[in-house]
């Protein structure tokens, strides 16, 4: 005799379908809009700066840009420079950081279901800077782009210490409170000894700090190229798991018997999310901050199941660090501000305004 | 195991925590539309057996579901829906949303629910009176509300196994009952072979066909109600004395007696009245 699955045969009213189709609905009006907002940030990006180019020009020369398209823009080649190889460059990777940093976030936020997660508690930053620290240190200041001996430090050292968390987490337990335990662990340490390094070579705080602070400084489409593919692929293996980190908000039991494979899917979502990270602060220094507050604003703008909350975490991540950057270089005449100090001096006080306009949403 | 298949069997099936085993020597059949209640002291293994038939715990012995031992998580997902006693209900989720977790094991990685899927949530929702909180976050809705759409979510899985634990330790009496006899309907059109791990005896009696009494890890009796709940069974493994009585429906009505010495002291009313202050307080509040 074999057993036969009971279906249920009740038909709903049109209306029951209809309201169900809604909640499932993607967000595409939002998603459509907030490109359009990433686009228009960008064009502000490329627009405003200490060499006064005309905003008609600007938009002349990306449309000539485009396959197909023939514009004169009037542009001289000095101008051009500046906008493909400097300001362009600039946007694109402060969108890429941003979008990295957010949705590092938003995936870490599901898988430990904590709202304060985000890569950085593992010790990404904690394993960056002492690899920063470290290749400053050693006077490895010379090369180029993703070739420069500090990115490329953070970024191993963001890696090693993700590493070091895993290995001790997991081995003492497959739950994400270990995991996260042991984060703390390794970045307490790596910080201690970040911090006893500096105290032996005082000669290079201001060069650490200027790169703890957060940078996108760029010329050229170098570093553009080292993050683009980290972005692209793990953002494509992060949307591929939307619904698992859905499933995950009901805890490690639940999640087990609907058929999730919790420890898998939480081991490939931590991979994922902190190699975002790692290199993401491996151009940018250490950026806090957007990996918590972009998601959330999102969850209490558009709704909290990850089918909204990553592909908006994205754009929002690409939206909030191309305005910033857009700050960090025209608040103050003369050196730029640290970007760090721009996200969390603006964001801060937005965050904390949604926070109280939605204050229905938090429970 | 021979003859036909059982919707859920287990033999012989054991669950160890660490060295320990919390629970040992579990075997029992249940077929199609059969409800079978796991009852037993606090900490007698009962959430533990129905854990490792949902496939959560892993178990020595062999469980069976429709014939077949269990292999994968989703293939288990498939066959056996499982409520743990306090369901987490995500913040900000609407309840369509909670319920259509439920079709997971149904879906591959990257494919997203079809239309049919959203019907198939349309219409459980609509079964258990749902559809006016399709849209509301599911962690807003009330006590009996949540539990039925930890139901519906179940229900969506389209398992022919049905474990809840403790289904109404939460709620009311009137919500109680009313979960009990949505659980026996579903159990009768669907012939869901349906296990819960209940504390309240007397209404376990009048909804499981069989009862399975368990103590420290062991079974003890199975059988009918009438043959489980007895005052000698129950004072023993429960170590209380116990009144068992004719209860409605068929079932019993198991009253557990105070034990000598427990009752408040002669000069101690049970129940003191308010005093003039609590009294004055009232009025000053209406």
């Amino acid at each position: 005799m074999s057993l036969t699955a009971p279906r249920v045969s009740g038909v709903p009213a049109r209306s029951v379908e209809r309201s169900v189709e809604r909640a499932f609905r993607l967000p595409r009006r939002s998603l459509v809009g907030s490109v359009a907002l990433l686009a228009a940030a960008m064009l502000l990006a490329v627009s405003i700066g200490s060499s006064d180019i005309g905003f008609l020009a600007i938009v002349r020369e990306l449309l000539d840009g485009l396959p197909g398209v023939s514009l004169d823009s009037g542009l001289t080649s000095a101008e051009r420079s500046i906008l493909w190889q400097w300001r362009l460059p600039r946007a694109v990777l402060g969108a890429l950081v941003g979008s990295a940093l957010a949705l590092g976030g938003a995936t870490y936020q599901g898988v430990f279901r904590n709202p304060l997660a985000d890569p950085y508690l593992l010790g990404v930053a904690a394993g960056a800077g002492l690899g920063a620290t470290l290749a400053i240190v050693a006077g490895a200041d010379s090369g180029w782009g993703p070739l420069h001996p500090v990115p490329l430090a953070a970024f191993l050292g963001g890696l090693a210490a993700i590493g070091a968390s895993s290995v001790i987490g997991f081995g003492a337990s497959r739950s994400a409170a270990s995991l996260l335990l042991a984060g703390v662990a390794v970045a307490s340490f790596l910080t201690a000894l970040q911090t006893y390094v500096l105290q032996r070579n005082t000669d290079i705080l201001v060069e650490v700090y200027t790169w703890i602070f957060g940078r996108l400084g760029t010329f050229g489409w170098g570093e553009v190229g080292l993050l683009a593919p980290y972005v692209v692929v793990c953002s494509a293996v992060i949307l591929s798991q939307r619904r698992q980190l859905d499933v995950l908000q009901l805890g490690d039991e639940e999640a087990t018997a609907l058929g999730v494979p919790v420890v898998r899917v939480r081991i490939i979502l931590v991979a994922v999310g902190s190699l975002l990270a790692a290199a993401a602060v491996a151009v940018s220094g250490l950026i806090a901050f957007v990996g918590i507050i972009v998601p959330h604003f999102v969850r209490l703008t558009f709704g909290s199941n990850y089918r909204t909350v990553l592909p908006l975490s994205a754009t929002g991540g690409a939206i909030f660090m191309v305005l910033a950057d857009v700050g960090a270089r025209n608040l103050t005449s003369g050196a730029e501000l640290p970007i760090g100090v721009v996200t969390a001096f603006f964001g801060a006080p937005f965050f904390a305004f949604v926070m109280w306009t939605r204050r229905g949403s938090l429970r | 195991m021979t003859g036909d298949p059982a919707a859920l069997a287990l033999d012989d099936v054991a669950v160890g925590y660490g060295d320990a085993d919390a629970v040992l020597g579990v075997s029992f059949r249940v077929a199609p539309g059969q409800w079978l209640a796991v009852i037993g002291p606090n900490g007698a293994g009962k959430s533990t057996v129905l854990r490792a038939v949902a496939g959560v715990l892993r178990f020595r012995g062999r469980i069976e579901v429709g014939g077949r031992p269990h292999r994968n998580r989703a293939e288990t997902a498939r066959q056996v829906a499982y409520v743990p006693q306090l369901p987490i209900l995500p913040i900000g989720m609407t309840t369509a949303e909670y319920v259509m977790l439920g079709r997971t094991a149904h879906l591959s990685m990257l494919r997203s629910e079809s239309a049919a899927d959203r019907r198939r949530v349309a219409a459980v929702l609509d079964h258990l009176d749902l559809s006016a909180m399709a849209g509301r976050p599911v962690d807003a809705l009330s006590g009996g509300e949540a539990q039925r759409a930890t139901l519906a979510r179940a229900l969506v899985q389209e398992a022919s196994v049905l474990v809840l634990d403790e289904p109404t330790s939460a709620l009311d009496l009137a919500h109680q009952i009313s979960v009990l006899e949505l659980v026996d309907r579903l159990r009768a059109a669907h012939r869901l072979a349906v296990v819960t791990a209940m504390h309240d005896l007397s209404i376990a009696s009048r909804f499981a066909d069989r009862l399975l009494l368990m103590a420290d890890g062991r079974p003890v009796a199975t059988g009918p109600a009438a043959e489980v709940l007895t005052e000698p069974v129950l004072s023993r493994y429960y170590r209380t004395p116990v009144s068992v009585m004719a209860g409605p429906d068929g079932g019993v009505l198991v009253v557990p007696l105070r034990s000598k010495g427990s009752g408040p002291a002669p000069d101690q009313p049970e129940r003191q009245a308010a005093s003039p202050e609590q009294h004055s307080t009232l009025e000053v509040r209406t």
